[in-house]
């Protein structure tokens, strides 16, 4: 080697030693008093050890700072690259708090736009890392910045359904970027550090905490303890999730016998149908080994979502909770169902629903924010799922319910039913009330009103069972009656004999759907 | 003769029309093609009763409008209540799959008390079958529902599947439980006002346009069909326009204030701008700080996005992107080029907003408006900040917009928010706002970001006087873009809720 090459070399040792530095030695002591990880080590944290492959570790900041005081941007405060986790390759990025507080710089923002390109076209997930006081981005003097923010929104954008997309947010991140992470297919939070913000004002503690975003605004799928644990999620998650849309979630070996009979599952519905149960325990009798990846378990939690496997492959799970107000619909579990069946159908995971659910609730409340659009909008999205599905209705498939959960005419694969299972436009009760009203008034003043009314309670209950559903063509149509304790047995046949179904939707541009 | 004189004059004595009536005031005289009218009730009741049910309540066929082909299906009211009955439910599906195979827009004229509840009939599916069947062909054609009765329960999904909604105040009325199964559900007594025209439009955003009465709702659809395309193959049609393209417009500098804090109605400047002075306005009274209308330039049909100055609160309002979301969507699958006319005030929500998904909906249109292929043009009025949402208004040329103008007053920020998180968030430096996060704040003028072209944020400042030629000019430029998107194994994407 030629002498001059040791002065480049020593440059590029220089920039080595300035990215190891980050935004200086107070900045990163801060970030370890705050209990948070470097950017670094949270990326040494998530990817297979030396499996790192930085680019774009040489730009900076080039712009002088409003207060003529120049500070450290050692990678424009945002490491990111190539790796791999469990030996599967991701694209990575993660905001450095050290680094001017960890603000979105111009030359950031296409860092990162880049980054997200680079993984759609290579088919791979991308796992963005967030931690940012805000934005420093600039239009004046040809900056780039607004337009680079934009350029990474859409390129997000362009890429949904095509590769899946992971946040975590492990300190803050605010302004027009915080759309990125509800952009994000899954957020995981931590519950410390975690903040998300547009910008308008606070009035609590609690605005913008891991808490705040999963209770209330449902954009959280899972919250973290501190960083380590945000990334352990995470390599959980990962395991759930197929490369790309063309590709399947890996099989595992799970060693879980698939014609495994549950005989505990009958102790678990109460005999009396007013009586309530939690639908966690049915689901975990029937999935591999008991395990249930559960998404936004604190919002909407009378619907749950989350992932398994069922005979070693991924399956997505949604169920009505009869335990959380009786299993009802509203919005919110509306809008949670929604997000999570698009994005199996996408990564064609299959979908198994479990029905227990009185409908969506009625009344002026409810009305008035929409609850027949939100229930029109998961009726939208189920008519357009081609992945593999499978309806089980375990006890009560009453009114829109019974629709958005994939019965009948909705056309899931297969449609079984437990034989407690029963099919009613609303409930019994209130159908003889709205059928036979004129009836039960001629009864009242008869004084035999409570015969009457037991009398036409019992033809309808009678016609609403699942064991009565003689005609193939019928409404409330199952295809097959099942015995609980064959439930897992059932699922894994099925989605054995549709693993290779093919189902076709009219050409079309676009879709219009009720918002 | 329907369910015959009695019920005929009931109707009538309601304020409404018969459903032949409607199809004779929708449709152009002369041109209605009945299919399976000789069709009547296979069912009975389960207590053994027997009724007549001509065409099982349910009247349609193709007709014209504006010499258009349509497909219309009408419930007849006076037949058991235009109750659905098994021939009704086959009728109407079997006339959405023939109307996506044709390709021509299909009307719903919709009075009907739902379900045929308590009937045996010879069943061969629920009303889901429709909700199936309307998902499916959402963007092959136009689906247009006009509200003229009660509609309840299960079949309330019915018109919300549909592009647009449009509802008659005496007579429409929209409910997830009507006022009796409310009652025995909950105990919840309320009156007709809950789930009005109006209650839909005002409060829950789900209805469109509200006429005063039958006829007059009938006779918004017609004006509606004329912004629309058969298809989505098509492109909607071209009307020959009275107005010269190139008419200047010098009372816009009128109309629009210099002093960015006074506010001033935009629909004063949509009048001025489009043919004729002619628009037409969906979700009128919903979200008003976002004016969602159609109008035609140089007789071609526009979708145009507004914000409303006049109206207090930003648009990155929940509900306000949500009647983005559904207008932005019905634009791109049916080729309708988008106008954006920007002026959004320096607000953005708070904590109210935050805790019920602000960002999520915020999402949602970046989602659409990222991968919507039609024409995006873009006039920035007076102020443009992208969290306040010049983001999704075409404000920045990054997220896909075609062609953006500026008036020379325009100013722009990245953050309109002056939100200081060190009070919130632990571990900012002292001198962050000072030294670097106030950047995005700097509000910039338009020369100055004019002056480049990697800023990307306008193409040319033009003079106000011109703005209705430059909107001409920009949809002839555009008129045969062509935008491919990244292949995915799917329809549709992953966007949030």
């Amino acid at each position: 080697m030629g002498q001059w090459m040791d002065g480049y070399l020593a440059k590029l040792e220089n920039n080595r030693q300035e990215s190891i530095n980050a935004g200086g030695e107070s900045r990163l002591k801060v970030q370890r008093d705050l209990g948070k990880l470097t950017a670094r080590e949270r990326i040494d944290h998530l990817l297979d050890p030396g499996s790192f492959d930085e680019v774009g570790s040489l730009v900076r900041d080039t712009r002088p700072p409003y207060d003529g005081k120049l500070r450290p941007t050692p990678a424009e405060g945002v490491v990111m690259g190539y790796g791999e986790v469990d030996g599967r390759p991701v694209m990575v990025f993660s905001m450095d708090f050290t680094v001017m507080s960890g603000s979105l710089g111009d030359q950031a923002a296409w860092k990162i736009a880049e980054l997200v390109e680079m993984a759609g076209q290579r088919r791979m997930p991308v796992i963005g890392i967030m931690d940012s006081a805000g934005e420093r981005l600039g239009i004046k003097n040809g900056q780039t910045g607004l337009n680079g923010l934009s350029r990474l929104i859409r390129a997000y954008c362009l890429y949904s359904g095509v590769i899946p997309r992971i946040m975590l947010l492990l300190g803050p991140c605010t302004g027009t970027m915080a759309a990125l992470p509800v952009l994000a297919d899954f957020l995981i939070m931590n519950e410390q550090t975690g903040f998300l913000w547009l910008g308008g004002d606070i009035k609590t503690g609690e605005a913008g905490r891991a808490e705040f975003h999963m209770e209330k605004s449902g954009q959280v799928d899972l919250i973290a303890e501190d960083d380590a644990d945000a990334i352990d999620k995470t390599k959980q998650l990962l395991a759930y999730l197929p490369q790309n849309c063309w590709e399947k979630a890996p099989w595992v070996d799970t060693k879980d016998d698939p014609d495994r009979r549950e005989e505990g599952i009958l102790a678990v519905m109460p005999d009396n149908p007013k009586f309530t149960y939690d639908i966690h325990e049915i689901i975990e009798k029937i999935v591999d080994n008991g395990e249930f990846f559960e998404l936004q378990p604190d919002f909407a939690t009378h619907l749950v979502t989350g992932f398994c496997r069922m005979a070693g492959e991924v399956v997505g799970v949604i169920a009505n909770n009869p335990d959380e107000l009786s299993g009802i619909f509203e919005i919110d579990s509306s809008d949670k169902y929604d997000r999570f069946m698009n994005f199996l159908d996408a990564f064609s995971i299959p979908l198994v629903n479990l029905v227990d659910s009185t409908a969506y609730v009625p009344g002026d409340k409810w009305e008035r924010v929409g609850i027949i659009r939100h229930g029109a909008k998961n009726l939208h999205s189920y008519s357009h799922l081609t992945n593999q599905k499978v309806t089980i209705v375990l006890r009560r498939a009453y009114g829109g319910a019974n629709i958005v959960m994939g019965c009948s005419r909705m056309q899931p694969d297969n449609i079984y039913g437990w034989p407690t299972a029963e099919f009613a436009p609303t409930g019994p009760d209130a159908v003889v009330q709205a059928v036979f009203h004129k009836e039960l008034a001629k009864a009242k003043e008869a004084g035999n009103y409570q015969e009457v009314y037991d009398s036409y309670l019992n033809i309808l209950k009678e016609h609403f069972s699942v064991m009565n559903a003689r005609e193939w063509t019928s409404y409330y149509m199952i295809q097959e009656p099942i015995d609980p304790r064959d439930t897992r047995s059932k699922i894994i046949r099925t989605l054995k004999a549709t693993r290779n179904k093919k189902e076709g939707l009219p050409d079309k541009k676009r879709y219009i759907k009720p918002a | 003769m329907g369910g015959g004189i009695e019920h005929i004059e009931r109707q009538h004595g309601r304020n409404k029309l018969t459903a032949r009536e409607r199809i004779d005031v929708l449709i152009d005289a002369g041109t209605f093609n009945e299919l399976g009218s000789c069709v009547n009730t296979t069912g009975q009741r389960m207590d053994g009763k027997k009724s007549e049910a001509p065409c099982d309540g349910a009247i349609m066929g193709t007709a014209e409008i504006h010499g258009r082909m349509v497909t219309v299906y009408a419930s007849d009211f006076t037949v058991l209540g235009g109750s659905i009955g098994a021939q009704h439910i086959q009728k109407t599906a079997e006339l959405i799959k023939m109307s996506a195979k044709w390709g021509y827009p299909m009307i719903w004229l919709l009075d009907s008390s739902g379900g045929r509840l308590g009937h045996q009939d010879v069943i061969i599916a629920g009303i889901d079958w429709y909700f199936l069947l309307q998902s499916q062909v959402s963007g092959v054609i136009p689906q247009v529902n006009v509200l003229m009765g009660p509609c309840i329960a299960g079949q309330a999904y019915a018109p919300t599947l549909c592009d647009f909604l449009l509802m008659c105040r005496e007579t429409g009325n929209l409910w997830l439980g009507g006022p009796r199964q409310t009652q025995a559900a909950t105990s919840e007594k309320f009156n007709k006002e809950v789930g009005s025209a109006d209650y839909h439009m005002a409060l829950s955003g789900t209805c469109d346009v509200v006429g005063a009465d039958d006829t007059e709702t009938i006779l918004y659809t017609r004006e509606l069909m004329a912004y629309l395309p058969s298809n989505f193959r098509e492109k909607p049609p071209y009307v020959k326009p009275k107005d010269d393209p190139l008419r200047a417009v010098p009372e816009l500098v009128e109309i629009v204030p210099d002093v960015y804090e006074k506010s001033y109605d935009m629909h004063d400047v949509i009048e001025a701008l489009v043919d004729d002075g002619v628009y037409f306005e969906i979700k009128k009274e919903y979200a008003k700080n976002l004016i969602t209308c159609f109008c035609r330039f140089n007789g071609e049909s526009v979708g145009l996005v507004a914000n409303n100055p006049s109206e207090p609160g930003s648009i990155l309002e929940i509900n306000s992107c949500d009647k983005y979301y559904r207008f932005l969507q019905v634009l791109d699958a049916y080729n309708i080029p988008l106008v954006n006319l920007v002026d959004t005030p320096p607000v953005v929500p708070g904590e109210d907003q935050e805790a019920i998904g602000l960002l999520r909906h915020f999402g949602k249109i970046l989602d659409v408006y990222a991968t919507a292929t039609i024409p995006k043009i873009s006039v920035i009025l007076r102020e443009a900040y992208s969290d306040a949402g010049s983001m999704i208004m075409g404000g920045v040329k990054g997220l896909g917009a075609d062609l953006t103008y500026a008036w020379p007053i325009a100013r722009f920020a990245v953050e309109a928010s002056t939100q200081d998180y060190r009070k919130v968030v632990e571990g900012i430096e002292e001198d962050a706002y000072e030294g670097y996060l106030n950047r995005s704040r700097e509000k910039v003028d338009v020369f100055d970001v004019g002056r480049t072209f990697t800023a990307q944020v306008v193409d040319e400042i033009i003079n106000p006087d011109d703005t209705r030629r430059k909107i001409i000019e920009a949809l002839n430029i555009t008129r045969n873009k062509v935008e491919k998107l990244p292949e995915r194994a799917k329809i549709h994407g992953t966007p949030p809720t």
